[in-house]
């Protein structure tokens, strides 16, 4: 268990404190980022297990980072959790940006604020059963 | 009989009297000269003078009747335009834009008086201005109380016809009509707009807040954590955070007391150097963790001003916190707060060489609730110092360059004596500016010279008004 690696992509160091002792704590070994870029170099070099991604960053925002992840064939099969902090931001045509992209909607969803148990739940779901479609905390 | 008919035949009949009376005339004097002529002849020289003098009486009778006759042509017909010229002012007044005008013409009879209506829950009743034709939703003895179809209803009314029933006063009642409905149109669309700003804050502040208590509870579980494994670091990044968000909370209350309170500034008496002295230290723990050089730069000779020293001190603190967060970490950081006496104005300045932000990012900027942070922020903060600015009646430039840095400039009127009331007079533009985001804001994407700390604005500039 202690080898499994989540990479955390938040512009908040509080959040990105905050997940990774969630997941530390159940035994998930966590990187993380503060920026797209960051986290972009973290995945191709690291390859983790999961990403936790914030939706909304300054900069090159969560949305294009996932594009990019998934419309590459080396990144595109890593289970990839969306962290949003805006409920309407569930509702995101993601139809259209699968379609805009060429690519797959995200593995899961958890909405702020973050509830330790079902972020660990839905980290589990997502790496276990990928298979099972979006997935929402 | 209807307005346009009645004029033509009363423009053709006065037409008919004047020819005839000309013709008449002509036959009059025609006749006279012949018969004068004759009784000349036989009547000798003094008969010829007598003549004469009928003659030119006669023409100085006929030309002031032709007279008389041109100005009474005159006034009925002007009689009969008159509304139709203050229809068009009043159409020019709309569209330039002011929709507080009435049409005020003929006789103006009041349907409650002549009903003897004491209906006092009619909008009609009591007014001076308004028939209950002119209202929407006002039945009147079984009318529709639709516009159009009450209008047609009620040109049988004896309010109406007492009016005057023509089509120049059906005009008017369209047209006061049509004026009301553009007022309530705009009231309707501002209470919208209201609305909507309204609905943008709450959605700003609602994330912010939601952000905050995730900050919140994380630092509580990092906390717990820590306790539980017994780890010092845990314990004290948790207890960290805590601390962090409480002021981040504090903060977000603050600037929205500061943003949504109408005050006027309340002056007292200021030393500037020692007011930013205050800023800079209450920022230096922050500055030294992210490796910021942060310093002060004060004008000599620059005594005791008066302004409004918890506004101006808040929004130096949002401002120095806003170009800390704009620093990246990857390089030295450097932000300097500086005041100077500028002729009769008093400037400061907040500069950092932090990532700047682009033209169509500075556009961006006073209009409504727009942060560079992400969900780090919410424009309240800058929103809070453009407003407290602004009642100072001073105004705030924005220069920044993408890649090199920020720099924004407060300027406000230096006022070195308490005036009697202890407040400022309101800016000029107050108004205005009150109802747009970004009144009396005006930014500039200037290349930085000089050193980091000292920015030029250059004379050409490409400066522009925002909003």
């Amino acid at each position: 268990m202690g080898t499994r690696t989540a990479l955390v992509i938040d512009d908040e160091a509080d959040i990105r404190n905050y997940i990774s002792s969630i997941l530390e704590e159940h035994g998930w070994t966590v990187q993380t980022a503060s920026t797209a870029e960051e986290g972009e170099r973290l995945v191709r070099e690291n390859r983790p297990e999961v990403i936790l991604l914030d939706l909304v960053m300054p900069g090159q925002g969560g949305i294009q980072l996932f594009a990019r992840l998934r419309g590459d064939e080396g990144t595109s099969t890593i289970p990839l959790i969306m962290v949003t902090g805006i409920k309407e931001q569930l509702n995101i045509d993601w139809k259209e940006i699968v379609t805009r992209f060429k690519t797959r909607a995200p593995d899961g969803f958890i909405e702020k604020p973050i509830d330790p148990t079902r972020l660990a739940q839905l980290v589990e779901n997502v790496v276990s059963r990928p298979e099972r479609g979006l997935q929402v905390a | 009989m209807p307005f346009f008919r009645r004029l033509a035949l009363r423009r053709k009949i006065i037409l008919i009297v004047l020819a005839i009376l000309a013709a008449h005339s002509v036959l009059g004097f025609l006749a006279l000269h012949g018969i004068l002529g004759r009784l000349a002849l036989t009547g000798g020289p003094e008969w010829h003078r007598q003549a004469a003098i009928v003659e030119i009486i006669y023409l100085a009778v006929l030309g002031a009747l032709t007279g008389v006759a041109w100005l009474v042509t005159r006034r009925l017909i002007g009689r009969l335009t008159r509304p139709v010229a203050e229809l068009t002012h009043l159409a020019d007044e709309i569209s330039v834009g002011n929709l507080e005008v009435e049409f005020r013409f003929g006789r103006h009879v009041r349907c409650w008086e002549i009903k003897s209506c004491q209906e006092a829950a009619c909008p009609a009743h009591g007014s001076t201005a308004v028939q209950c034709w002119y209202v929407d939703g006002t039945p009147c003895k079984g009318v529709e109380p639709r516009f159009p179809q009450k209008l047609t209803q009620c040109r049988g009314c004896e309010v109406y016809q007492a009016h005057r029933g023509d089509e120049i006063v059906q005009l008017a009642d369209a047209f006061q009509h049509m004026t009301k409905r553009l007022r309530d149109s705009q009231a309707e669309l501002l209470r919208a707009e209201r609305l909507a700003a309204t609905g943008e804050t709450v959605a700003v502040v609602s994330h912010s807040i939601k952000n905050i208590l995730d900050s919140l509870m994380g630092g509580i579980y990092v906390y717990r954590r820590g306790r539980r494994l017994d780890d010092e670091k845990l314990r004290r990044t948790g207890w960290d955070m805590v601390e962090r968000n409480l002021g981040a909370i504090s903060e977000l209350v603050r600037n929205l007391l500061d943003f949504s309170r109408v005050r006027q500034p309340f002056l007292e008496p200021c030393d500037p150097a020692r007011m930013l002295a205050e800023v800079v230290e209450l920022h230096r723990e922050r500055a030294e963790a992210a490796q910021v050089d942060l310093g002060v730069r004060c004008s000599d000779g620059l005594g005791r001003v008066y302004v409004d020293v918890h506004a101006m001190f808040h929004s130096l603190v949002n401002l120095v916190s806003n170009a800390l967060d704009a620093v990246p970490p990857d390089r030295p950081g450097k932000v300097e707060l500086a005041v100077s006496q500028d002729g009769d104005r008093l400037v400061f300045s907040v500069s950092d060489n932090g990532k700047g932000m682009s033209p169509e990012v500075q556009a961006k900027l006073f209009k409504g609730m727009f942060s560079t942070k992400g969900s780090k922020g919410t424009g309240l903060g800058l929103l809070a110092v453009q407003k407290a600015v602004r009642e100072h009646a001073g105004t705030m430039e924005v220069t920044s360059e993408p890649g090199a840095g920020t720099t924004f400039r407060i300027s406000l009127p230096l006022v070195t004596a308490l005036p009697k009331n202890g407040m400022l007079a309101a800016s000029p533009d107050e108004g205005q500016a009150g109802d747009r985001p970004g009144g009396g804001i005006t930014y500039a994407q200037v290349p930085r010279t000089g050193t980091d700390s000292q920015v030029e604005t250059p004379q050409d500039s490409p400066a522009a008004t925002l909003g």
